[in-house]
């Protein structure tokens, strides 16, 4: 026992020191780092600052080191945020010139999944043509962070060439990436709004699909309503849950009937039939009030109840005055959220 | 004596090797959140559509004299869509009065959702202006009662439970719903880490410089804290056996919280509890879920100064901790309930619940071993050493993880401080904790409380729904 305790002791004491030692010498590293980041930053700062906001100044001279490069790269992405117009094209003319695009671009074949990833993610925010070729091979990546990365860059560009790949690529990750697939999507709707219609073909996979009504809604693409009304016939409960609350972010008229089959079909989950109704007050048909109240007196379903209650308050005249029937109801949950919808009316 | 010792020791050797693989599988997680996570996606969840808006939920008794800076730093907090949910829990002094005045709320009528059980409420307010602010005022009944309330009338998808004197950072919330909005589906419960105030300048509700505690007490709980974030809670949530999330800080799906029949009121480990009991409906619904803490996010929290304050603390989280394992008892061991039943609740049981017990006792059995000349005074020095050394690489690992990450502490005199701490705290800090929490096993003994029966949620039976249609 003694001998084993000592041994313990004799390796811990070891351990102990090397982990002493691993402190120290990342602490080291970190402050010289930290330090040299400090030094660079301001020069390069300043350095972008002037020539963006004048147009005849002549372009800085790049860093010389990796770690300025780094820098650069990090300043660039903060400041392209929140330039628009002519002054964010003339920063990413500079990066295209000084070769920070396209060691980006290089480093999209790097050997580091993560590499690539970040690499890709830079070029998404910085949105260069000169990128397109190389995001486009990287939307075959084997990893999917870095795949997903490119594709969300390519859809940035906004071009309708490569829209199919991107949802493509969107497709394949809605699954494991979720979120990262629904902001591809988010790009696609914002850059080149017609691309998602592709993503909420029925050919697709019931993730992305799920994702691209969503993004619709967002959005508020009313192009998109046909295919988010076909919609409202399928199976998939949470996708027609989504593709209601777009039609209702859309405000789609044509849509109504469908709208009021869902919220008075009990084979529904109160979910779809609850935003149904929601949607419903949206687009703020007035005939929508007998179904709306019906649901508000009969469904015993408090979620749905309470949008019920919501959307008659949308619907004029019509909706006011079944809310006030509404408050002489036998139910008090009824009386209740009558009286708070006729009150926010 | 000999079969005892070789118990203790056989114990050691487990512990040694558990908590060693856990600090190695922190280490992997942290090294993957870093690559993973970077000021790019910060930036783009603060701008993005698809964030998930969040209810915060602060639940106040007697908070007159903080609750409006409290509530003015979170209204300032960096997220695109959220609201703020006061829930004063029969609160006798003014803070009903001071909510109403300083932010110019008026009464209206409001019907209590029926999702969860709780104290009456007296009455519900809303600003005049446009801020994004609730008042619940109810009956008094706990904390878990409050945070009940303001689930029932908070309006979003996800509910960030806080408590009413924890200092958020300004993209605490960002950061905390990046899970969501990575995996939406799956992702139902995310902590972040919680740091030891004391020491900090702090000012209208804000951090404005981050320091170390001046006072020993608070010095040995922020170790503590480093060590139980770093090194244990990152670990667990790698394999999805994470057990609790802080009370302090803590973001929920709010149908997730609602299927598993909300905060238990009957435990004083409310937080534990919830966690737990999450990872049981999930399993019992077979649905994929994770359970993650994302070691960047920051809420500051005041710790105990004095000794007495601190013992009814730790006292408290013990009888928490065990309350929340009995209630949830069935699945201790049980395959059915994956890695939280199978390893994370049987390590708790044998590492923090027996572990005080067990370490106690081994240094009483090795002072009567070497008194009585059982023990030779070399072999007693050697395993006080290997004890003490054995704790002292788990603070250390937690510490190099920490600062090779986040680098919170950047001075060398800080880290030099730290490392000190962590070296004191062995001798007498960590022995009279584990004192308190044999203390806390003995107040829940003597009190014949083994906590209710497991709790229903009153909603439907309906499994767990997407909410994003119900934004």
């Amino acid at each position: 026992m003694t001998e084993a305790l000592a041994v313990s002791v004799f390796v811990l004491s070891g351990l102990l020191v090397l982990l002493q030692v691993a402190i120290v010498v990342d602490r080291v590293r970190s402050d010289r780092r930290r330090k040299d980041i400090a030094v660079l930053r301001p020069g390069i700062e300043t350095a972008l600052a002037s020539y963006v906001a004048d147009p005849e100044a002549k372009p800085p001279k790049p860093p010389g080191s990796e770690l300025g490069q780094l820098v650069l790269r990090e300043v660039a992405l903060e400041a392209i945020v929140e330039l628009r117009g002519s002054e964010g094209d003339r920063l990413i003319g500079l990066l295209e010139q000084d070769g920070t695009i396209d060691a980006l671009c290089d480093e999209l074949l790097s050997k580091s999944p993560v590499k690539r990833r970040h690499a890709a993610e830079a070029l998404g925010e910085m949105r260069s043509p000169e990128s397109a070729d190389d995001l486009l091979f990287g939307v075959r990546d084997p990893d999917c962070d870095a795949r997903v990365a490119c594709a969300r860059a390519l859809a940035e560009l906004g071009e309708d060439d490569y829209t199919a790949a991107v949802v493509e690529a969107a497709d394949g990750a809605a699954e494991l990436r979720p979120g990262a697939a629904a902001g591809v999507l988010l790009s696609v709707g914002r850059r080149n709004p017609a691309g998602i219609g592709d993503a909420l073909a029925a050919g697709r996979s019931i993730a992305v699909r799920r994702l691209a009504a969503g993004v619709v809604a967002e959005l508020r693409l009313a192009e998109h309503a046909p295919l988010l009304r076909a919609i409202l016939r399928e199976e998939d409960d949470e996708l027609v849950a989504r593709a209601a609350r777009g039609l209702g972010a859309i405000g789609d008229a044509d849509a109504f009937d469908d709208l009021l089959a869902l919220v008075e079909s009990p084979e529904r989950p109160w979910f779809c039939r609850a935003v149904a109704a929601g949607a419903l007050g949206a687009i703020g048909d007035p005939r929508a009030a007998p179904a709306l109240e019906a649901l508000l007196e009969g469904s015993g379903h408090w979620m749905m109840r309470d949008r019920a209650a919501a959307a008659l308050a949308q619907l004029g005249a019509e909706g006011q005055d079944a809310l006030r029937r509404r408050r002489e109801s036998a139910i008090e949950e009824v009386r209740d959220l009558a009286g708070v919808a006729l009150e926010a009316a | 004596m000999n079969g005892y010792a070789a118990f203790v020791f056989g114990y050691f050797i487990l512990f040694a090797t558990f908590h060693a693989w856990l600090l190695v599988m922190a280490g992997v997680e942290l090294r993957r959140h870093a690559r993973h996570v970077d000021m790019a996606n910060l930036r783009r969840t603060v701008r993005s559509p698809l964030s998930p808006p969040i209810s915060v939920l602060v639940p106040a008794y007697n908070e007159e004299a903080g609750i409006i800076e409290s509530v003015s730093s979170l209204l300032a907090l960096e997220y695109p869509t959220f609201e703020i949910v006061v829930v004063s829990d029969g609160s006798k002094d003014a803070t009903v009065a001071k909510m109403i005045e300083g932010f110019d709320m008026r009464k209206v009528d409001r019907p209590t959702p029926p999702f969860l059980e709780h104290e009456e409420v007296e009455g519900v307010y809303v600003p005049n202006g446009r801020l994004n602010l609730l008042l619940v005022d109810k009956g008094n009944g706990g904390k878990a009662d409050a945070l009940n309330a303001g689930i029932n009338f908070s309006k979003y998808p996800l509910v960030c439970a806080i408590d009413a004197d924890s200092v958020l950072e300004q993209d605490a919330l960002v950061k905390t719903a990046m899970p969501f909005i990575e995996d939406p589906e799956r992702t139902m419960v995310s902590g972040g880490l919680i740091r030891v105030a004391n020491g900090c300048r702090i000012e209208s509700g804000r951090v404005l410089e981050a320091k170390l505690p001046k006072k020993a007490l608070p010095m040995f709980q922020v170790v503590e804290y480093l060590r139980a974030f770093f090194g244990a809670r990152t670990g667990w949530s790698a394999v999805n056996g994470l057990l609790i999330v802080s009370g302090a800080f803590g973001v929920f799906r709010k149908d997730a919280v609602i299927a598993a029949g909300g905060y238990n009121t009957d435990t004083v480990g409310e937080d534990m509890e919830l966690v737990v009991n999450i990872h049981q409906t999930m399993r019992e619904q077979r649905r994929p879920y994770r359970v993650v803490y994302i070691p960047d996010p920051v809420c500051w929290t005041e710790a105990p100064e004095s000794m007495g304050v601190l013992r009814k603390q730790r006292r408290r989280w013990h009888r928490g901790s065990i309350e929340a394992l009995w209630m949830h008892k069935k699945m201790m061991f049980n395959p059915r309930y994956g890695v939280a039943g199978v390893l994370a609740m049987p390590a708790v049981l044998l590492f923090e619940i027996f572990g005080p017990m067990i370490e106690l006792s081994g240094y009483a059995f090795a002072i009567f071993a070497f008194a009585t000349g059982a023990m030779q005074l070399d072999t007693f020095l050697l395993f006080l050493a290997v004890a003490v050394l054995y704790g002292l690489i788990l603070s250390f690992g937690s510490i190099a993880l920490e600062d090779a990450s986040f680098g919170r502490h950047p001075g060398w005199d800080q880290l030099g401080k730290l490392l000190v701490f962590a070296v004191l705290e062995n001798a007498g800090y960590r022995q009279i904790s584990h004192v308190w929490k044999m203390e806390g096993v003995w107040d829940l003994v003597r009190g014949g409380e083994w906590g209710a029966m497991e709790r229903k949620g009153l909603g439907s039976p309906d499994p767990v729904q997407e909410q994003v249609g119900l934004r």
